[in-house]
């Protein structure tokens, strides 16, 4: 691989096909401005970039013709095999045909363009916190949103696995029931075993009752067995309405203690995300300003570029004579209120944060409150059915109650007859089978009531199972989460530190990246001392000099085939002995360097230099 | 037990990055899948 063609059209200042040859080596890219330096690199950049950063990336729209039918091709021939893509515009985006050049190009698009949209150099710039830089082309952002999906799982399945636990809890005690009258059904049953058999023929002998009397006796036996039965069952609903109506009153405790913090919750919702809205349209305002200055800052800087290289007396963008001092004060003026408006989006962007938790613990809760009042209505509907089969057994026991009475009166007359010894033999009896039957119905009903809430509380184990697999998952990836971040910031300072030392820079001891805030400090010797610098306290070249070596460092440890590396001539600018030195060192770790320089505006045409190394 | 954690690592971060983004964040089709990998390995979790 040694010669690259790349064929542009309808992209930028090319409306017409134009191909331009790469070499491997130093391209030095000459041009005055508006022939298609920046086009040339940018096409190179879309070349790579993925179908949905194209289609997100606004920026690049004004690439293109405003024509939604216009085509812009770009074509890349290596040896005998051309690589071809091809671009129109949509709502609010791009589209493309053909597959990226490189398979990896979102990352290579941060990593290898050393452009003035650079977002590292400008982090740098401002001194700010590298960390979205680092999460953008590691996986180290992926983690960060898989351990927020986890932790809200977590919550989600624990706000489950109360109810189960609510109703697990019940279970033991009613097994605990269970056993309690198990026993006393087997005492009760071992007494009525141990009373002395009455001979029906000493009974009609000895005490003279009638056939009337016996017949009377069983069916009043059987009445008072019917009743015990459905008493039993009426005692066992009524402790399950008790039950009932306690989970009622404390699922109601919840809900008040929401609603009483939050009235209207949709309302507070809805009012946040009007917030949220207006503030996002003041960020959108602000970037738009902070971009505004920016470009009048590489107007500035690039006036700066034309009086020292090719001693300008005339500003070309304004017409009017080269002041040095004016110029040095305007651009210390746009370069601080750039910073100025950088602090106002941080502000802003962590308000926005935290409106945005206030409304993720306000839905959370919105989710709690939906799940106890489906609880609620859930207990509702077994309060009815309760109260509707309590309704049915008291109608059954009022009739017999009454069968009963009439029997019992029937009985007394006849009793009169019977022997007093006899008589309360038969009535212990009665009274024990009596109370057999309704331990035997109210066992019955305890069983059935335990098995209904084993068959509701199966899901608990597997719930229980998962917030453990979630807890153990969570601890895991919040420690992988560290350790690849902790990783990257060591091979960073690694890699970055030898740049330096291979270049000769010698003005830093150490160059680190803190692993608490993610800002870049570096260690110089003042008097005998080394002392830790913060990157606002270095001038505008040092920053950018080691925002440069942070670029190739990711490259040299992320992308090591990506062929090529771009360097802007604003960024070059500051310092072009350093830069020449930089640029010789990226041109030995990567195979196509291209470098844009601005030309005298005689020379009209692009001229590509090539530089052999 | 950690190999079962590390292919959990490895299926949900491959999914995540998969995926596309709504804003920044996980989108509703995406949770559920994630969600079906939960259970999955839960019951492997449970089951070692």
């Amino acid at each position: 691989m040694s010669e690259i063609q790349i064929t542009v059209e309808n992209i930028g200042a090319f409306d017409t096909q134009k191909t331009f040859t790469i070499k491997k080596g130093i391209n030095l890219i000459k041009a005055p401005n508006a022939v298609g330096k920046t086009s040339l690199v940018k096409a190179l950049e879309l070349a790579i970039l993925p179908d949905d950063e194209l289609y997100d990336k606004g920026h690049y729209m004004h690439l293109f013709a405003s024509d939604p039918l216009a085509r812009a091709i770009i074509d890349i021939k290596i040896k005998d095999k051309i690589w071809s893509r091809k671009f129109r515009r949509s709502n609010g985006g791009l589209l493309s045909v053909g597959n990226p050049f490189y398979a990896d190009g979102a990352k290579a698009s941060i990593v290898c363009f050393a452009i003035p949209e650079n977002k590292l150099i400008n982090l740098m710039l401002s001194g700010e916190s590298i960390k979205s830089y680092i999460e953008e082309f590691s996986d180290s952002r992926y983690y960060t949103l898989a351990i927020e999906f986890l932790r809200d799982e977590r919550e989600r399945s624990l706000q489950r696995l109360q109810y189960y636990r609510d109703r697990l809890f019940l279970l033991d005690e009613l097994k605990e029931r269970y056993k309690k009258e198990k026993e006393k059904l087997a005492e009760l049953e071992k007494e009525l075993k141990s009373l002395p058999l009455i001979d029906r023929k000493t009974l009609l002998q000895q005490k003279k009752i009638t056939t009337e009397y016996e017949e009377k006796y069983r069916k009043i036996s059987e009445l008072r067995r019917t009743l015990g039965n459905l008493k039993g069952q009426l005692e066992e609903i009524d402790a399950e309405i008790k039950d009932l109506e306690d989970r009622i009153k404390s699922q109601h405790t919840l809900i008040k203690e929401i609603e009483k913090q939050h009235p209207i919750i949709d309302a507070e919702i809805e009012d946040i995300d009007k917030q949220l809205n207006s503030m996002e349209r003041q960020l959108k305002g602000l970037i738009r300003d902070q971009g505004y200055i920016e470009d009048q800052l590489k107007i500035a800087r690039e006036v700066v570029v034309k009086r020292q290289q090719y001693k300008d007396k005339i500003c070309f963008a304004c017409g009017r004579p080269l002041d040095p001092q004016f110029l040095a004060r305007r651009i210390d003026h746009l370069t601080s209120r750039y910073t100025e408006l950088g602090v106002e989006i941080k502000d802003l962007q962590g308000k926005i944060e935290t409106l945005k938790a206030s409304r993720h613990a306000l839905e959370e809760k919105k989710q709690r409150l939906m799940s106890y009042k489906d609880i609620l209505r859930e207990y509702k509907s077994k309060l009815q059915e309760q109260e509707r089969k309590k309704e049915q057994v008291e109608q059954k026991i009022a009739k017999l109650a009454k069968e009963k009475e009439k029997f019992e009166a029937e009985i007394k007359k006849l009793e009169r007859h019977i022997d007093k010894q006899i008589k309360e033999l038969l009535d212990r009896r009665t009274t024990l089978e009596v109370d057999v039957e309704t331990q035997k119905s109210r066992i019955k009903t305890l069983q059935a009531r335990i098995e209904e809430l084993i068959e509701e509380t199966k899901p608990a184990e597997k719930l229980e199972k998962r917030v453990l697999f979630l807890e153990a998952a969570l601890d895991y990836l919040e420690k992988r989460s560290k350790e690849i971040l902790t990783a990257i910031i060591k091979r960073f300072d690694e890699r970055v530190n030898e740049i330096f030392n291979l270049l000769g820079f010698k003005e830093f001891q150490k160059i680190e990246i803190d692993d608490i805030d993610f800002r870049v400090h570096v260690y110089r010797t003042r008097g005998g001392q080394t002392i830790k610098w913060p990157l606002e306290a270095l001038s505008t070249s040092e920053r950018i000099t080691l925002a440069v070596a942070f670029l190739i460092a990711g490259k040299q440890e992320y992308l090591p085939d990506f062929p090529f590396f771009v360097l802007d001539e604003l960024v070059t600018s500051y310092d072009p002995t350093r830069f020449e030195r930089l640029i010789n060192y990226i041109a030995k770790v990567t195979d196509y360097v291209i470098v844009t320089a601005l030309a005298p505006e005689e020379q009209k045409e692009m001229v590509i230099e090539y530089v052999r190394i | 037990m950690a190999r079962l954690l590390r292919d959990f690592e490895e299926r949900i971060i491959k999914e995540i990055k998969e995926s596309r983004l709504v804003r920044g964040e996980l989108s509703i089709t995406v949770r559920e899948k994630l969600q079906k990998i939960i259970d999955e390995f839960s019951e492997r979790w449970k089951q070692e």
